[in-house]
């Protein structure tokens, strides 16, 4: 059989972005080529793991998650401990949902609070995430930013609404933004263009696709990522070149198929394995499609997914 | 010719024909902070006049003795009537902030319409006398009075409805075999011909024909002396059925209800009506002196005017009851003019691609050339067409009413008093010219292009269309609708409040121009054209008397290719209607154009969304689209002290 030929020119390579304090950073992106493609380029950082932690715990209905964690999921700064000490992730993602305005409404200094307790506890780079109300997240976010102007931090979801209040604060203390859009690629641009306008330089952003969990979009999200690679890496575009970062966890873990109990849902297999295949399904694909940062929630997908990098990577 | 030369550091400006010297320094891009429109009462765009200042009343009265002693002037009353040097007071030179390119307003020029001089009109009249009957001779009427029409004009034969028949043996006789037959042409080659009337014979010819374009948002109607071919008058009204739905779609769904066609036929009929009853009042004339009619209109606008069923126009595949529509007689549709009065509608294409683009294409030329052109109607509808003499792809973009007026707060018509000359200086103070330089009242569509591009360049639009907050400006305040921008405060204008534009405003402007802007370039992936392939760009669109290209390019709504290659034709349809009033092989023309068209469904198209998302932005998301634009934006961004485009 002819050996296929088929030549791709890449023209452009994904921008390398710092994520963390000197000493215990954490770099993502560089690829030169599309994901894994190994034979055609060089992808010099692996993609990332970040492992989610919840300030409002992880809700009802975690069964799988509760036997791993157990009592530290009551204090985010024990479960971040807990986390970084037994599954070793690049990164802890804190997803601060006690600040949203129709659930507890914590105030920016609690928020803050939390941000530094676990910042004590861990020695890899931070992910602070927000609560997704526009509003409140440019006012928690802001806070977190100043009060952590030693600790570069890595923000988000920075929108289209919000993107001038905590970009503002970022560019001054130094953080890297994540700049989320509903899942088409001529949004993720515009924001992009708009966080450059506001002076933020490409080596501080990452973007944020838009997860659709598995059975919920997630085809749309990968041809999306697909785009930006294409775009970042043929068609010269630079400003698509941020890395990808995958909020994998809180699209897949809100479903009702993940939480579902045996007794409420008989045929759709044993709980404990079932989210976490649900998690490492979407987390897999999002690889395939170019994500330089995932975030999970089960220390069981992290392993899956660190392994499938490996293995990729292998030669 | 005059030059010009604004003091202290801008170039001779020429100013080709009489003009203020506001709107020279308008046209040159040089900022004079004049806020009533030209109005001549703000008394804000001061100006010195070097050396010996032309009189004028106005700046006297407003300046006082002293100042207009001392050379003082209003730039929006004095003339500029010989070379001179004007001095714009220093605290305004900061304008050079912002570079402004200058504008490029192009004026329309209607169309190639009247002046052909052409003696073929679609209706036809000619004097019969058949030979009286005899018992040798005893042919029927109607044969008679056929080869009467043929010995008289030639051409082909006639046919005749059985109404008209029914009087004819009646007529014929009340007259003395004596008659004047009316003939209107039709048929896909227009050589048709039927009787539609028959009246004393020695009656003058009418005088008049009367062309229309009937829009969605408004109406406009030419009177045309068919003799010499020339416009004797134009008037245009709001269409009546707007309040039942500023779209086509809700047109059709009120249409759908009990009675609700018949309303909406009814209301613009009479509107027409209307406007042709002002227009023969204004030439001295009366009704009987109309001899004919010709409409364009959308395929929604004509199903509706002709009472057909528009029900089918809106549901998936989208049929329209006919392409090209029967002629009727004038005043069986209700219009009050002569019995044999034909009224003609232009033919349309698909269910969104109209009449008004066939007439509009008419009018441009398009189809006589080789050059490959785009066609634009700026309209509520956004129909488009690209090709030449040889092949022609057609679409239409639903763009919304922005550009019309319609859907932004203080939108108006392209009427007095209206906003059209837009562009601010460093210290985000507006200037602004109206139509008639009348004290300002709403903004008009080619104001919203330059009001939207102003305040982009200005920095107080950012790249998404929302309106910066935090400037250093009172003009900038949060409003009951996001935030907004003061053009003209209450006491300057003719109404009792603000005159602002608004975030929501400049949302619809987006959409609008995203939806041009995504609609041209399906066509053009489709037709596999390039942007520099584009020989040519006609744009129509009764939205201003004229269109600032360099701001239209600006806001991402044209394409970004050489300025010369732009014609701006006015309101097309109005002008497309006109030449198939004159002439029946221009209508025919119509009718080959129309069958020519193929129409490409944006609707099914599936990239069209993804262009759209993309054109959402200023100028647009892919900033290489446009690269003079890149240029200016780059040159501002240089300029402004942060070195950023927004805080
Ligand atoms: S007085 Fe000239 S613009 Fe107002």
């Amino acid at each position: 059989m002819a050996q296929l030929d088929a030549q791709i020119t890449y023209t452009g390579a994904v921008t390398a972005v710092t994520l963390g304090p000197p000493g215990r950073e954490v770099t993502v992106g560089g690829e030169t080529s599309y994901p894994f493609h190994l034979f055609e380029g060089s992808m010099p950082h692996r993609p990332k793991i970040a492992l989610e932690v919840i300030d409002t715990g992880p809700g009802e209905g975690f069964a799988a998650i509760d036997s791993v964690f157990g009592d530290a999921l009551n204090d985010p700064a024990s479960w971040a401990k807990k986390a970084v000490g037994e599954h070793k992730p690049d990164l802890i993602c804190l997803t601060l949902f006690g600040t949203d305005p129709n659930g507890r409404d914590d105030p920016p200094a609690k928020a803050v609070q939390t941000v530094q307790s676990v910042l004590a506890e861990i020695d890899v780079p931070l992910v602070v995430w927000g609560s997704g109300n526009e509003t409140k997240d440019a006012a928690v976010l802001k806070a977190v930013a100043e009060s952590c102007q030693e600790t570069p931090l890595v923000l988000g979801p920075v929108t289209d609404g919000n993107y001038k209040q905590i970009g503002a604060s970022a560019l001054a203390y130094g953080h890297v933004v994540i700049a989320s859009s509903p899942i088409d690629i001529n949004l993720a641009k515009q924001l992009n263009i708009l966080l450059e306008n506001l002076g933020i330089p490409a080596n501080r952003i990452l973007i944020d696709p838009t997860v659709g969990g598995l059975g919920y979009g997630f085809e749309y999200t990968y041809s999306v990522m697909e785009r930006i690679r294409i775009a970042a890496l043929t068609a010269g575009d630079e400003k698509l070149r941020s890395p990808l970062f995958c909020h994998v966890a809180g699209e897949v873990w809100k479903t009702k198929e993940a939480r579902l109990t045996a007794k409420d849902a008989p045929l759709l297999g044993d709980p404990a394995v079932r989210g976490v295949l649900m998690e490492s399904m979407t987390a897999q694909g999002m690889l395939l499609a170019g994500a330089d940062v995932l975030v999970l929630r089960h220390p069981e997908t992290a392993r899956l997914m660190k392994w499938f990098i490996d293995e990729m990577n292998a030669q | 010719m005059q030059t010009v030369r604004f003091l202290p550091d801008h170039d001779k400006t020429t100013v080709g024909r009489p003009t203020t010297i506001l709107d020279a320094a308008l046209a040159a891009g040089i900022f004079i902070p004049a806020q009533c429109g030209g109005s001549g009462t703000c008394g804000k765009c001061a100006v010195r006049v070097m050396g010996e200042p032309p009189e004028s009343g106005q700046s006297l009265a407003v300046l006082g003795r002293e100042r207009y002693a001392a050379g003082w002037r209003l730039a929006c009353s004095t003339d500029i009537l010989e070379d001179m040097s004007v001095e714009i007071p220093a605290e305004h030179a900061r304008s050079a902030a912002c570079p402004h390119p200058p504008a490029r307003p192009i004026s329309a020029i209607g169309g190639a319409a009247a002046s052909e001089g052409f003696s073929d009109p679609p209706c036809e009249r000619c004097r019969v006398t058949p030979a009286v009957p005899t018992r040798e001779d005893n042919t029927n009427d109607l044969t008679r009075l056929v080869a009467g029409i043929k010995r008289a004009t030639g051409g082909e034969d006639v046919s005749v409805s059985l109404p008209l028949l029914q009087q004819i043996p009646g007529i014929l006789r009340k007259h003395n075999w004596d008659v004047e037959a009316c003939l209107a042409h039709r048929g896909h080659d227009m050589r048709r011909r039927r009787l539609v009337g028959i009246c004393p014979g020695g009656r003058r010819n009418p005088r008049f024909a009367v062309a229309c374009d009937i829009g969605t948002t408004s109406l406009w109607a030419s009177l045309l002396d068919i003799e010499t071919g020339r416009e004797v008058g134009r008037s245009s009204a709001m269409n009546p059925q707007t309040p039942y739905g500023s779209d086509v779609i809700s047109r059709i769904v009120y249409a759908g209800k009990k009675d609700g066609g018949r309303t909406l036929q009814r209301i613009v009929i009479e509107a027409v009506d209307g406007l042709i009853d002002e227009l023969v009042a204004a030439a001295g004339g009366d009704r009987s002196a109309v001899g004919h009619v010709v409409i364009a209109g959308n395929t929604v606008m004509s199903h509706l005017l002709l009472g057909l069923e528009t029900k089918y126009l809106q549901r998936a595949p989208y049929v329209p009851a006919a392409g090209v529509y029967p002629d009727v007689g004038a005043r069986d549709l209700g219009l009050d003019l002569d019995p044999e009065a034909p009224l003609f509608v232009f033919p349309s294409v698909a269910s969104y691609v109209g009449g008004d683009i066939v007439a509009g294409v008419l009018a441009s030329g398009l189809c006589r050339e080789e050059t490959v052109t785009l066609f634009i109607d700026i309209g509520t509808n956004g129909e488009i067409v690209l090709g030449n003499g040889h092949w022609m792809l057609t679409a239409s973009a639903s763009a919304g009413p922005a550009f019309e007026g319609g859907g932004v707060r203080f939108g108006m018509g392209a009427s007095v008093g209206a906003i059209e000359g837009f562009f601010i200086d460093g210290g985000y103070e507006p200037m602004i010219t109206t139509i008639g330089r009348r004290p300002p009242v709403g903004i008009c569509g080619s104001g919203i292009i330059n009001v939207t591009a102003g305040l982009f360049y200005g920095g107080v639009l950012l790249p998404n269309g929302k309106i910066r907050e935090g400037l250093p400006t009172c003009r900038v305040r949060q409003g009951d609708s996001g935030m907004e921008y003061v053009l003209v405060w209450a006491a300057d204008a003719a109404i009792d409040e603000d005159i602002v534009i608004t975030d929501v405003d400049i949302e619809n402007v987006m959409r609008a121009k995203a939806a041009l802007f995504a609609g041209y370039r399906s066509l053009m992936d489709a037709a596999g054209t390039g942007m520099n392939e584009i020989g040519r760009v006609i744009i129509s669109g009764a939205f201003g008397n004229f269109l600032d290209i360099e701001n239209a390019v600006g806001i991402g709504l044209l394409p970004d290719i050489e300025r010369d290659r732009f014609v701006f034709i006015g309101n097309g349809s109005l002008a497309g209607a006109t030449l198939a009033a004159l002439s029946r092989s221009r209508f025919r023309e119509g009718l080959e154009i129309a069958r020519g068209m193929t129409n490409v469904e944006l609707s099914v198209d599936p990239g069209y969304m993804d262009r759209y998302m993309a054109a959402v932005f200023l100028p647009h998301t892919d900033i290489d689209l446009f690269p003079t634009v890149k240029k200016t934006l780059a040159a501002y961004l240089h300029a402004s002290k942060e070195g950023t485009l927004a805080p």
